[in-house]
């Protein structure tokens, strides 16, 4: 646990961000740039 | 700390990826491509797009990131990250375009096993998402991941949970209705059953409390994210979690790896399957990756298998509360007090809410056409569509009228006959019929294959949607060879001891009985 807290002082060993919470916001920005992008385009 | 790596790694990737599209763009894998399968090759479109435009951030961000200056800040954090993010991709291209069809060559080389009547690599489910999650999981402890990449392998994760909130785009609400009544059954019986054994079996073995309570979370809702959010209530300590979570991914990547195997042997159709994996699999992310193992090339049996796996993560308030409760009456000293309802606030999965969100946008009829979901050409008019030249063939009737024995629903009996008779599909109620007797697999391969055809004559699918199933696909091997990536011996030896015996026996109980009750009673179609 130490050795992966020296390797990323930010985010966890499984996550670049802090929390569950911000990663889920993080995919839902992604998820509806996405269905964006294939409405327009498509 | 400066997360930026100055390394040509990146700008080589990119280069890999233009390379591999500049020679399948100009004909030049033509004779690779004939040994992997010629005709039967699927992904000749993919490659003369995909690496081109992967390729040409990956050279520009890659050069970049050799000469340009970096300094420790918000930019430089999430910036490093892309190494990682590419070389996972890179690798994802590689195994789905290359690795897993040369080895399908290979087992078809090899023959049928014994009276299987299915090739070793299919009985095996050696298809590109267990050979992504096997080729990270190889990467990881053997090679070890290179420093470069470290940062980026943290992005599988979000991957997998972009893919989940766009896979609410492809469901209808008739889908939505039938699947979520049969999983909310199923996971409410299972995920309770699992709670209360791991309670049950935690007070017979004297494990402690909070370490029983946090447990009984993984094992019964979904895996890590239900360890972290019971944790506070049931005041589990850090080596508990622990322990919690090498359980949960022991058991999890054995169940990835064995339900696909156990599914083929038992010839279970796509909804089986989904609706096994989702119930009978610890955590969210092995779920996904059994289903996509069991169908590599199409994506009914994942929308089963996230139904019920969303249906379990929504139960997960009702849990903590139970938890919260449990502990309260056995714990005499509690001292410290919990507020539940923050709990349940704080640690509630909002990407659920992202699928409920895009399954909402996609029911206004914006991604695809009013009628994409009730199908179109039923009519036999030339002006709705119709054309002669969709029509079965006499062969295809011929066979049809051979196997029609073999079918022992009445709705997909009488589908059936007015297919043969009309020599296509009549109506969208005899399609889904026909759908599911597809699913069942019944009929032998090739009488599936002229139900396929005279299912794809009056459906067809917005190119919308299409590109929504391209992306999920994608977005779901890039997290799963990420996943593979972060199981770490290391991490699943910390299972042991009692944890280690309840989790194997709840595990297995789960996964057996809800075998049984899903070849009892699933049947329907996606």
């Amino acid at each position: 646990m130490s050795e992966e807290k020296k390797e990323f002082d930010r985010g966890s060993a499984l996550s670049i961000f802090g929390s569950d919470r911000r990663e889920d916001f993080m995919a839902l920005v992604f998820a509806l740039a996405i269905a964006f992008a294939v409405y327009i385009i498509y | 700390m400066v997360y930026t790596r100055r390394s040509s790694a990146l700008f080589i990737i990119g280069i890999i990826m233009l390379l591999i599209w500049f020679l399948a763009d100009n004909g030049m894998l033509a004779t690779y491509i004939e040994h992997l399968g010629g005709a039967k090759y699927k992904y000749l479109n993919e490659l003369t797009s995909i690496p081109l435009y992967f390729g040409v951030v990956a050279a520009v961000i890659g050069l970049w990131q050799l000469l340009g200056k970096h300094s420790e800040g918000h930019w430089d954090y999430y910036s490093s990250t892309i190494a990682g993010g590419m070389f996972i991709l890179l690798i994802a291209m590689l195994v789905r375009w290359f690795i897993a069809p040369e080895i399908a060559v290979l087992g078809t080389t090899m023959g049928k096993v014994g009276d299987t009547g299915k090739y070793i690599h299919k009985l095996l489910g050696l298809n590109y998402v267990v050979l992504g999650i096997v080729t990270g999981i190889i990467i990881v402890n053997v090679f070890k991941v290179p420093d470069w990449a470290k940062n980026g392998v943290r992005l599988s994760r979000l991957g997998l949970k972009t893919g989940v909130i766009l896979l609410g785009t492809l469901y209808s609400a008739a889908e939505l209705t039938n699947l979520g009544g049969l999983s909310i059954i199923m996971i409410g019986f299972f995920v309770l059953g699992s709670v209360g054994m791991v309670l049950w079996m935690g007070t017979r073995r004297k494990i402690p409390n909070s370490m029983a309570g946090v447990l009984s979370a993984g094992l019964g809702v979904c895996g890590v994210s239900a360890t972290v959010a019971a944790a506070p209530v049931v005041q589990a300590k850090s080596v508990e979690i622990a322990y919690t979570i090498g359980t949960i991914l022991l058991w999890g990547v054995g169940c990835m790896f064995v339900f696909p195997i156990i599914g083929n042997l038992l010839g279970m159709s796509y909804v089986q399957f989904g609706a096994w994996a989702g119930t009978g699999i610890l955590n969210s992310a092995q779920v996904a990756g059994a289903a996509l193992a069991y169908q590599p090339d199409g994506i009914e049996t994942l929308k089963v298998a996230e139904i019920f796996n969303i249906t379990r993560v929504l139960v997960l308030p009702i849990i903590v509360l139970w938890l919260a409760i449990w502990y309260v009456k056995r714990e005499e000293n509690v001292t410290e007090t919990v507020n539940v309802g923050q709990v349940i606030f704080a640690k509630f999965p909002v990407f659920v809410l992202g699928f409920i969100l895009l399954f909402a946008l996609s029911t206004t009829g914006i991604f695809a056409p009013p009628n994409h979901y009730k199908g179109k050409y039923f009519a036999n008019t030339t002006e709705q569509g119709f054309k002669e030249s969709k029509l079965l063939k006499a062969e295809q009737i011929t066979l049809l009228m051979a196997e029609a024995g073999k079918v022992q629903r009445e709705d997909r009996k009488a589908a059936l006959a007015r297919l043969i008779e009309n020599k296509k599909v009549m109506s969208i109620e005899d399609d889904t019929a026909l759908r599911g007797l597809i699913n069942a697999k019944v009929m032998s391969k090739k009488a599936n294959k002229v139900l396929k055809g005279a299912h794809k004559a009056v459906r067809h699918t917005a190119k919308k949607i299409k590109a929504f199933r391209q992306w999920i696909t994608w977005l779901f091997a890039f997290g799963l060879v990420g996943l593979g990536m972060q199981i770490t011996i290391g991490s699943m030896k910390q299972a042991g001891g009692q944890p280690a015996i309840i989790g194997g026996v709840v595990g297995f109980t789960k996964a057996i009985l809800s075998l049984v009750v899903v070849l009892l009673l699933v049947s329907e179609t996606v």
